[in-house]
């Protein structure tokens, strides 16, 4: 269990060769300048203002920060379900929006339709004409997805029959089932306890691995961030800046051992990093949430 | 365990929840609580019968004004023997079906227009607020001199008092669609029919069921209003002639039935309810 986790500082002020060993493609999403203000908020001030930065292709980025930072925002944005206000935003080599069949979105709250069963809202994303496949096609690939999370045996089940944990691994499984190159989630496994956690972790990490799949990633977990993420970004508040990018680099398989990689020094010495820089950033900034009117 | 998915499911939509487990001795446990509540309710209306005809029999009510359960009982066969009453119990209900089912298509489609569109709402609120304030009942004589003493006159009543209901109800329940379901909608590139289908008309739906279960209770109430000021039939007709007549064991005999077909009728809307809101079987 040595040297596992391997803890690589870019230098400050990040340039575009990303200090990643990025696979064939180029970045795939890349962000030049990017301006966002809400029209009716902040008294005009943008909450992401000069945002210039690149994600690697078939790796994980996680956003960390504290909330409000505009962390939502900038995934909404990558989503396509915002516009930039001024800047250049690209996903794929497209603008996000005429992206949407190569994404997969998870909500912060699982999102799934209470009306219909697991199995159901896992084909979500395949009906209106959204893939080829036939309804049965449709349900035998959406059976197939619960498996790999783990709920083989729970598709006829609704949301509200199952636990909080099940629904997120749900919606993680309607998030992958159509295959999309790009994984976007918005603090998927909050609020989950943290043996529920590890586990969401796990199978998320499994149903991942070598799918050569590109994922943004939010928490606030800085635990989850180090697990989970090829690289990590800080950003804060306010105008969205990004305050540090580190790469984690941990050798073989992550998941399955997760519960092992907290305890090594390595994992302690990221985790303590990213508290004093989280901790730097940390400072109130009384205009943001007071004006109100 | 396997999963045998129902041929049901073809949709995507239907499948049953399995139940989620219950212990066989809670069950009995529950069926022995419901027998105890049946059990009680029948013993307390029992007793208030009994406490009516002692009342009338010993004088402490005056049994012209109150009548007493025996002779109502007997008032109640004769009614239900003559031939009469059917074709009024069919008037009444055919008005109040057509009302009832008219308001409710009206209310919703009208909910949906209007609670799709910020400015559409503020335009028409202040309009369907004053209209919905109007004392319906005093509207009776006027659509009695629109569509004359047909059953139009009573559905008009009855639609009228149901498709606010319906339209307040599915209009509100617009605007709580969840957000994550409108952003699940917008990644989907979903069109306008299917998020209609898929998102917005389930989350309005146990709104509606609610509005067309208070519906139909008014709906009937309309009819019967209508009838009793303007109608050549109908159990409001029938009310107000037993009433006139002094005939109080008729009257109540009458005012008994159209409870019992409100209860009926409500009894549908909530089998109605339990298919069409099939996700909420086991919660509550
Ligand atoms: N729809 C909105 N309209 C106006 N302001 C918003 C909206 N959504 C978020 N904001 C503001 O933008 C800032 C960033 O929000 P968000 O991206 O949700 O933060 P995070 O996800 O990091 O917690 C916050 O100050 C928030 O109040
Ligand atoms: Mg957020």
């Amino acid at each position: 269990m040595q040297n596992v986790v391997r803890i690589r500082r870019e230098p400050e002020g990040m340039t575009e060769s990303s200090a990643q060993a990025a696979p064939a493609g180029g970045p795939v999403i890349t962000a030049r300048d990017l301006v966002f203000r809400y029209p009716s908020a902040n008294g005009g001030d943008p909450t992401i203002d000069g945002l210039t930065l690149d994600f690697a292709r078939g790796a994980i980025t996680v956003i960390v920060g504290a909330s409000g930072c505009g962390k939502t925002t900038l995934l909404n944005l990558i989503g396509g379900l915002l516009r930039p206000s001024d800047g250049e935003l690209l996903v794929d080599g497209g603008v996000p929006a005429a992206q949407h069949a190569k994404m997969g979105y998870m909500p912060a709250r699982d999102g799934l339709l209470p009306w219909r069963n697991a199995i159901a809202n896992v084909t979500l994303p395949l009906e209106g004409g959204r893939s080829d496949l036939t309804a049965k096609g449709r349900k035998e690939r959406a059976r197939e997805l619960l498996e790999r999370v783990g709920l083989g045996r729970y598709v006829d089940y609704f949301p509200d029959q199952l636990s909080h944990g099940m629904r997120q691994r749900v919606s993680l499984a309607r998030a992958l089932v159509s295959d999309p190159q790009i994984l976007l989630m918005d603090e998927p496994f909050g609020a989950l306890d943290a043996q529920t956690r590890l586990r969401v972790q796990s199978d998320f990490l499994r149903a991942l691995e070598n799918s050569g799949r590109s994922v943004v990633m939010i928490t606030h977990d800085l635990q989850e961030a180090i697990l989970l993420g090829d690289r990590i970004l800080v950003m804060s508040s306010p105008r969205g800046a990004i305050l540090a990018d580190r790469a984690v680099e941990i050798e073989g398989s992550r998941a399955g051992r997760l519960h092992e990689l907290v305890v090594t020094d390595e994992f302690r010495a990221l985790y303590h990093d990213l508290v004093d820089v989280v901790m730097s950033g940390f400072t109130e900034v009384p205009g943001a949430a007071g004006r109100a009117s | 365990m396997s999963n045998a998915t129902p041929a049901a499911a073809a949709a995507g939509q239907a499948g049953r929840p399995p139940s989620p487990p219950r212990t066989e001795a809670a069950w009995r446990r529950r069926a022995r609580g419901e027998m105890a509540v049946l059990l009680s309710r029948l013993a307390l209306v029992l007793l208030l019968l009994v406490i009516w005809e002692v009342a009338a029999r010993m004088g402490w009510v005056n049994r012209h004004f109150a009548s007493q359960p025996t002779d109502i009982v007997v008032a109640l066969g004769e009614l239900l023997r003559s031939a009469e009453l059917w074709s009024d119990v069919v008037a009444t209900t055919a008005a109040t079906l057509i009302g009832f089912l008219g308001g409710t298509a009206v209310g919703v489609l009208a909910g949906l227009i209007v609670g799709s569109s910020n400015f559409v709402d503020r335009v028409t609120s202040p309009l369907v607020a004053v209209a919905n304030g109007m004392p319906r009942i005093a509207l009776a004589p006027l659509f009695v001199l629109w569509f004359g003493l047909s059953i139009w006159a009573k559905v008009a009543l009855s639609l009228s008092l149901v498709v606010f209901i319906l339209f307040y109800n599915t209009k509100g329940a617009l605007g709580t669609v969840n957000r994550d379901h409108i952003v699940v909608s917008r990644m989907l590139d979903m069109g306008a029919w299917e998020k209609f289908r898929t998102i917005l008309l389930p989350t309005c739906l146990p709104a509606i069921m609610a509005g067309m279960r208070i519906g139909i209770v008014l709906g009937l109430l309309g009819v019967i209003a209508s009838e009793m000021i303007a109608s050549s039939n109908g159990l409001g007709q029938m009310i107000v002639e037993a009433s006139a007549t002094f005939q109080i064991d008729r009257l109540m005999a009458l005012i008994l039935l159209v409870s019992v077909l409100a209860v009926i009728m409500n009894a549908c809307v909530d089998l109605l309810e339990r298919r069409v809101i099939w996700w909420r079987k086991d919660s509550k």
